[in-house]
């Protein structure tokens, strides 16, 4: 799936962020970086439908505006800079939220095997019993994680993704979203803030982009 | 696979569901005592025969048992139910520990609406007692509602902010309360006492009916959103991005609360603690699936008032102690041992 974003204008107020910024995801893995306050996170709040910005957004060359809400929540996953939560909820309720769209009063078995596959993936399968507060910053980033990848989006949106997470667990998650990337063929993940060699900077204004792949 | 990921959920919900059918169960053993207490106690022999089979037992029995204990033991299981869940769902909406139907003032402007009408209505429109002074007293609960919400929309309202603002109309209403009685003649300011202790004592099977269709109307519509409330916990970014419209939400949430608050203040007068204490109890036991949390904080709210009901008759043989103030007894050092022994806290 082609991520395309068109003289993409965004203001909180009075205080312009995000000016004229054209952007273009192709699918596999897309990163963008930017020196801090650059409208990273701005960027990718319009993207994912939470900010209504000036300018368009395509998505397999058709309009964000023309999907029906429930297309585009199935399509898009965005998984917040700052998603540590103190819900008292077990790890694997709180991955079972991803599939919130799909949820009805009792919780199907499709529901419940995919909540599972996303946390096996991730590593974390013997979490599922824990509650969120008992967990470290790292292992609640990789519960995030699970979260917005249990949905099987097509597109996902990571801002800073690898933060409280060690070294070793930043390569791994960069190899595994490759790996689901790869897995479906269509799908773009797109992290910010990722500096990576060979990287193109593509931004207008303040917002910058680097792509790899 | 399948299998694997069903056990491992089943239990999880498995022991929620066991916390749910317990305090259920309790509960029926409260109302139950709850009857049996008064100033001629009954055996439970009884209590169970006249409830089971009322006609079959003596009239001064039928009368102590129907007439007077019956709606009173269950009008407490119905507003304990209502605060309780309206604690909840405002803890939930407004992010905060601290937020219940009376820290933020709701309580106290349903008194002051109550107030008024008994200072300017009552005897000038007829069933103004059983129709305008509960009417009132939602009107203003609403208003106080609609007050704090426009607070916390305002930009980068912190949660504090919106305590804070709360604690401004709770301090706004409470004064206008005390102009009230200083411009009421006796007979009213007795009236508006009765608000400001909470009584069970005026329980009829009419305003009993009322409240239990109330709850009974406002409690599916609430859990409806079950799982939107369970995801706004995870964030308010998260639930946009999953497709929660959380001001909508919100707003729901916000009105949903005032009629329940409204209502339990309207028959009973403001009961304290009950909308702030039983929350952190359920979050403790069963977590924030809300499709549990909702549901256990309301039954927590009826056992924690069908208990004080108890003890409000037993405290001091022969009188019937304000329950508003048992509530408080009770609750306080709950919190306080609450906010000391958790080891990791949920906010």
């Amino acid at each position: 799936m082609k991520l395309e974003a068109k003289h993409l204008s965004f203001r909180y107020r009075a205080d312009p962020v995000l000016n004229d910024v054209c952007i273009i995801a192709e699918p596999m893995v897309t990163a963008v970086i930017g020196p801090n306050a650059a409208g990273k996170s701005t960027l990718l709040r319009c993207l994912c439908g939470i900010l209504k910005p000036e300018g368009s957004i395509l998505l397999d060359g058709k309009d964000l505006k023309a999907y029906g809400n429930d297309d585009l929540l199935q399509a898009v996953s965005y998984l917040p800079q700052d998603s540590s939560s103190n819900a008292a909820l077990t790890v694997f309720e709180a991955v079972l939220l991803g599939r919130l769209n799909s949820l009805s009063w009792t919780v199907t078995d499709e529901d419940l095997s995919l909540t599972l596959d996303a946390l096996e993936n991730l590593g974390i399968e013997e979490l599922a019993k824990v509650p969120l507060n008992e967990l470290s910053g790292g292992q609640k980033q990789m519960v995030s994680i699970a979260q917005s990848i249990a949905k099987k989006p097509a597109v996902l949106l990571m801002d800073e993704p690898t933060n409280s997470l060690d070294l070793q667990h930043q390569l791994e998650l960069f190899d595994l979203i490759r790996t689901i990337t790869k897995r479906h063929e269509h799908d773009d993940g797109r992290r910010p803030a990722r500096p990576q060699p060979g990287c193109e900077i593509r931004g207008q204004d303040r917002a910058a982009e680097l792509r790899d792949g | 696979m399948n299998v694997e990921a069903k056990s491992v959920y089943g239990e999880i919900a498995g022991q929620k569901l066991f916390f749910l059918l317990l305090t259920a169960s309790i509960i029926v053993l409260a109302v139950i005592v709850d009857v049996m207490t008064g100033p001629a106690s009954l055996s439970l022999d009884s209590v169970v025969s006249t409830i089971l089979s009322p006609g079959t037992s003596d009239s001064s029995l039928y009368a102590i048992v129907w007439t007077f204990r019956l709606p009173v033991a269950l009008m407490a299981v119905v507003i304990g139910a209502a605060l309780g869940m309206a604690g909840a769902m405002m803890q939930t909406i407004l992010n905060n520990p601290l937020a219940s139907p009376y820290t933020l003032g709701i309580s106290s402007a349903a008194g002051f609406g109550a107030a008024l009408a008994v200072v300017l209505g009552v005897g000038v429109v007829p069933f103004a007692e059983t129709v305008l002074v509960p009417a009132n007293a939602f009107v203003f609960s609403l208003l106080c509602c609609m007050m704090i919400y426009a607070a916390a929309r305002l930009k980068r309202a912190s949660t504090e902010t919106i305590v804070l603002a709360g604690i401004a109309v709770l301090f706004m209403f409470d004064s206008l309360l005390m102009l009230m009685q200083y411009l009421g003649n006796p007979e009213q300011i007795q009236a508006i006492v009765f608000w400001m202790f909470g009584s069970l004592t005026k329980a009829t099977w009419t305003k009993l009916g009322i409240m239990a269709v109330i709850v009974l109307v406002v409690v599916p519509v609430v859990m409806i959103d079950a799982w939107k409330l369970t995801t706004l916990r995870m964030g308010e970014d998260k639930a946009k991005s999953l497709g929660v419209n959380v001001e909508r939400l919100r707003l729901k949430g916000f009105i949903l609360i005032s009629v329940l608050t409204a209502a339990a203040v309207a028959f009973v007068g403001s009961i304290g603690f009950v909308g702030l204490v039983v929350p952190h109890i359920s979050r403790m036991l069963v977590g924030e699936d809300h499709r549990f949390f909702l549901p256990l904080s309301a039954l927590f709210g009826a056992l924690m008032l069908s208990i004080a009901s108890i003890l409000s008759k037993i405290v001091v043989p022969g009188i019937i102690f304000p329950i508003g103030v048992l509530t408080s007894f009770i609750g306080i050092p709950f919190f306080i041992w609450l906010i000391f022994s958790r080891k990791r806290g949920y906010w």
